[in-house]
């Protein structure tokens, strides 16, 4: 009845956006529902709200409250497609249509549905990244992204169909009960969500998707699509875990060799937005690390690092965009010396890049020292790789901070609006959860 | 009787009786009089003319201001305040908090009385049935 009630708020939105004036009223509706959400679930130690194909656990509660804060923050920070009036009617009707998928996978039951929304929310996401996008890149951005995730997924879909040929049940919630001792299917299972972490050999759809999609596309792409990931990792490894215990060292390796690469590579950006992006990257391949050491304390602190990289990293992506509507580039030359024309937007990038190279007291440090302490206790050689992964993403983002506040500034500027309220509300609804969250951790990081 | 038929014309009647006093109370004076209407052109409010939007909206403060009003309670106030509160004054949700004192005064008393954290009879024994060594010979041992 719960999850029910929620997605028929959400169905009856769309067409709400199709009228008048009722940008802003889209965005408070998502405000609202997401305040009833918060507050009418606080059972959430076990599966709690089961019905005929929905449910919720801890895992399930957590990401879909970050998808109904990212998609509300998503419309706070495109106000420029209103002022413009540039197709904002579809874009609210895009981002409702996301919303609504993305709660439908973290909220079904049956694991062939729970497939069948994690692909349909990638056709809402391509419409963004091309019909709202900048560059002309964006079109071969949208085809890597939507290839590079068909290509992982189709396996996925042959082994949903042979687990129900042999099981007889999709119930995610029974598959705990059974074993699949097959390489095979264990490969095929989770390639798609290596694909989509994403993984290093993989990642090469990211650094296009995340830089050319508009602000919107951009902030949903690094907030929850790359979730979507680990939370089909999560529930995958339920009934994979004897043959991971074979082979993760493969996934463990590729991936943090891999982090430890590309946060080398983020030194080397000279586009803020593909900075943040390949740091998405170097984050998520912690995670990957977290979930297939199969430790209780990798699972927390991957869920942790998820929750807090969404928040961070959106808030990023929020922040470049500010930069971008008034300088219309995302250089890191001409970006420079921010701080002299708009020192409080200052404040701001440095509390979320501090929190994305998990500063105390954010969130991301909680992870990191989860996945730190699990990925040490499955082989002490990770300590050399995880230490080198951690320190350069504090260099990386003390690099981007201070190339963009500190330093002179681009001599072409000319003039610009400082900072409206509208643009300061949406970093800080992006940085309290960050940083307060941490005074009361249990409501997403025990799980039993 | 005929004043009550001439009542139709009481409009002109008055009328006219209205244009007569007019005429009798004209005057011409030039000082300044409190009931002469001010004529100069309207000036914006003060407040109007240069103002800062909240970023909502740039072309109409009403609605600018609603927004922002609107949003600012929406998120702040409902989400982050109200949720905030709920979320940690919750009362022990599932009974943890209590489950977990309720193990450390298990343990407390366990440790005075010097019995071990737990027993290792903790099922009993006669109700755990194992497999035969026949069984297990090619089960791969994880550790």
């Amino acid at each position: 009845m719960m999850m029910m009630k929620f997605l028929f708020m959400m169905i009856f939105m769309i067409p709400l956006c199709f009228m008048k004036n009722m940008f802003w009223l889209v965005q408070m509706m998502l405000f609202f529902m997401m305040f009833l959400f918060m507050n009418l679930n606080l059972n959430i130690m076990c599966f709690f709200n089961m019905s005929y194909m929905f449910y919720c656990d801890i895992i399930s509660f957590g990401l879909i409250l970050l998808s109904i804060w990212i998609c509300s923050l998503m419309i706070m920070a495109s106000e420029s497609l209103f002022k413009l009036n540039f197709y904002f009617n579809f874009f609210l009707f895009n981002v409702i249509f996301l919303l609504i998928m993305l709660y439908l996978t973290f909220s079904v039951l049956n694991l062939l549905l729970f497939y069948f929304f994690f692909e349909a929310s990638l056709i809402p996401t391509l419409l963004l990244i091309i019909g709202w996008g900048y560059q002309p890149e964006r079109i071969q951005a949208g085809m890597y992204l939507l290839f590079y995730t068909l290509f992982g997924s189709l396996p996925l879909l042959m082994g949903i169909i042979y687990i129900f040929n042999d099981l007889n049940t999709m119930t995610i919630y029974f598959l705990k009960f059974f074993n699949m001792n097959m390489y095979l299917l264990y490969i095929s299972m989770i390639f798609a969500f290596l694909v989509k972490m994403p993984m290093y050999f993989v990642h090469l759809w990211l650094p296009k998707a995340h830089v050319e999609a508009p602000v919107s596309g951009s902030m949903i792409l690094a907030g929850i699509m790359l979730k979507l990931g680990g939370y089909g990792l999560l529930r995958v490894m339920i009934f994979l875990q004897e043959v991971n215990l074979k082979l993760n060292y493969i996934w463990i390796i590729i991936s943090l060799v891999g982090g430890l690469f590309i946060s080398m590579k983020c030194f080397c950006q000279v586009d803020m937005k593909s900075l943040i992006a390949y740091s998405s990257v170097a984050h998520m391949s912690m995670v990957i690390g977290g979930i297939m050491v199969m430790n209780y304390w990798g699972f927390i602190g991957s869920y942790i690092l998820m929750i807090s990289h969404g928040l961070c990293s959106s808030g990023m992506f929020c922040l470049a965009n500010i930069n971008y509507e008034r300088l219309h580039s995302r250089s890191l030359y001409i970006n420079s010396g921010m701080m002299n024309f708009m020192p409080s937007m200052s404040l701001w990038w440095f509390l979320l890049l501090s929190s994305n190279m998990a500063a105390p007291p954010s969130l991301n440090l909680l992870g990191e020292i989860s996945l730190i302490n699990s990925l040490v206790s499955w082989s002490n050689i990770s300590m050399i790789l995880l230490m080198m992964i951690s320190f350069f993403s504090a260099g990386y983002s003390l690099y981007l901070y201070s190339y963009i506040q500190h330093g002179k500034y681009f001599q072409g500027l000319y003039s610009f609006y400082v900072g409206s309220s509208r643009e300061y509300l949406l970093l800080f609804l992006h940085w309290f959860p960050l940083n307060m969250m941490i005074l009361k951790v249990d409501f997403i990081s025990i799980w039993f | 009787m005929a004043a009550l038929i001439k009542l139709r014309h009481m409009p002109l009647v008055q009328r006219s009786v209205w244009n007569h006093f007019n005429k009798v109370s004209r005057n011409i004076s030039t000082s300044k009089k409190n009931s002469d209407t001010a004529t100069t052109a309207c000036e914006t409010k003060t407040e109007d003319k240069n103002w800062v939007s909240y970023g909502f909206d740039y072309t109409s403060k009403e609605e600018d201001t609603n927004a922002h009003h609107a949003t600012f309670f929406f998120s702040v106030t409902l989400c982050i305040v109200f949720g905030g509160v709920c979320w940690a004054y919750s009362p022990d949700v599932h009974m943890r908090d209590w489950a977990q004192r309720e193990a450390f005064l298990e343990l407390r008393r366990r440790e005075k009385a010097g019995l071990p954290p737990i027993s290792p009879n903790f099922i009993d024994p006669k109700l755990i049935k194992l497999p035969d060594e026949s069984e297990l010979c090619d089960v791969e041992i994880i550790i």
